[in-house]
């Protein structure tokens, strides 16, 4: 065979083999992904041979170490700690988000329904460069749940231009509860 | 080794080192891909009299009142599928105001998180092969979600605002909602 037979034909498997290995397939309307799969949700879209088969429990338990290490860490309990560690991490830089921060929770008291306002205590803030946090000690769970809910919907809350997060119920021995609110740092533009 | 194989191996060597179907422009990538139609959103109270759904989607029939629509896309669970990315497919058919969301996750503990709000008054391009009419909003937890810490067991949904519909009849949408997700854990093998 001569150089440029063999050449055509290598290139040829070399081609065969990267088009039927399976891959990260950019989605594309009229090119559905092969590993398009739908799962436990009665509202999505359905394909009729579903690729990813059910978890296989004994398997994951198999799983070394660190891979099992990475899905405990995923546990959502971990929100507080892990997103405090970020913000102390980062520095004490001051950042005009500082003060947007700052005037957003002032205005929390003030916002709130008296009965609502009553039964929460509103923390100091504290800022670093990549966010702000402060914690809200509530009376009770069902009054945790009432003011996050009127807290997040405030007009100035949504309009934060960066991640926002709350922690859940942190029950205290006298049953009141503390969560923490974290403005992340806006992303830049 | 003869120059022939050599050049053999070569060939293969890149076309396997090409990979299959690398994301184009302006798509994102993910192991697996959701589509939801916007059929799935649901109006707060106060607002199922202006929310009106047809098949391609939720949409605001109202001539003066803004309508707001919950829209779940993402359902946690302890296996090891995380969310990537949220893409809401709108249609922004108002001259004066402007189609926004924000997507949230939000746990059984009440750990909370939000992204910041999108409208398609600054909207992302579209991808390749995206629906034509539709304005894409794109929501990435990438800032909040970094490294290899995930939220297993949250869900994720969308809230968007739909202006009132045109003196001419024509309505704002939500169309569709597109989802990518990843295993973590092949990544950390």
């Amino acid at each position: 065979m001569r150089p440029i037979q063999i050449f055509l034909v290598v290139a040829g498997i070399g081609l065969l083999v990267t088009f039927f290995l399976p891959g990260r397939g950019a989605p594309a309307r009229d090119a559905a992904p092969a590993a398009r799969v739908v799962a436990g949700s009665p509202s999505a879209s359905s394909t009729s041979a579903p690729t990813r088969p059910a978890p296989d429990r004994a398997a994951e338990a198999r799983m070394p170490a660190e891979v099992t290490r990475l899905s405990d860490a995923g546990r959502s309990d971990d929100l507080r700690v892990t997103l405090t560690a970020r913000l102390e991490h980062s520095g004490t830089t001051p950042a005009p988000f500082h003060r947007d921060v700052e005037q957003l929770v002032g205005g929390w008291a003030t916002s709130l329904p008296a009965e609502l306002g009553a039964g929460v205590e509103i923390g100091a803030v504290r800022c670093f460069a990549a966010g702000c946090s402060v914690d809200t000690v509530s009376r009770d769970a069902i009054v945790n749940e009432e003011i996050g809910h009127a807290l997040s919907n405030l007009p100035a809350f949504t309009q934060y231009p960066g991640w926002r997060a709350r922690t859940g119920n942190e029950v205290g021995a006298d049953g009141r509860v503390t969560a923490r609110w974290f403005f992340l740092a806006p992303e830049p533009t | 080794m003869t120059k022939k194989r050599l050049t053999a191996l070569l060939v293969t060597a890149l076309g396997l080192v090409a990979g299959p179907s690398a994301p184009s422009a302006g798509q994102r990538w993910a192991a697996e891909y959701y589509y939801h139609t916007g059929l799935v959103c649901q109006p707060p109270h106060g607002h199922a009299g202006n929310v009106d759904y047809r098949e391609n989607g939720v949409g605001n029939a109202s001539t003066s009142a803004v309508a707001e629509v919950f829209c779940p896309a993402f359902e946690g669970s302890d296996g090891f599928l995380q969310l990537d990315w949220i893409e809401v497919a709108v249609v922004d058919a108002s001259n004066t105001g402007a189609v926004s969301c924000y997507m949230y996750g939000s746990d059984a503990d009440s750990n909370t998180l939000w992204s910041p709000t999108r409208s398609t008054t600054t909207a992302d391009p579209p991808s390749p092969g995206w629906w034509t009419g539709a304005t894409k909003l794109l929501f990435d937890p990438g800032q909040i979600l970094q490294g290899d810490w995930t939220l297993q067991r949250m869900n994720w949904s969308v809230r968007c605002y739909l202006p009132p519909q045109t003196a001419n009849g024509t309505r704002s949408w939500v169309k569709q909602l597109l989802v990518g997700a990843d295993d973590d854990w092949r990544d950390a093998e």
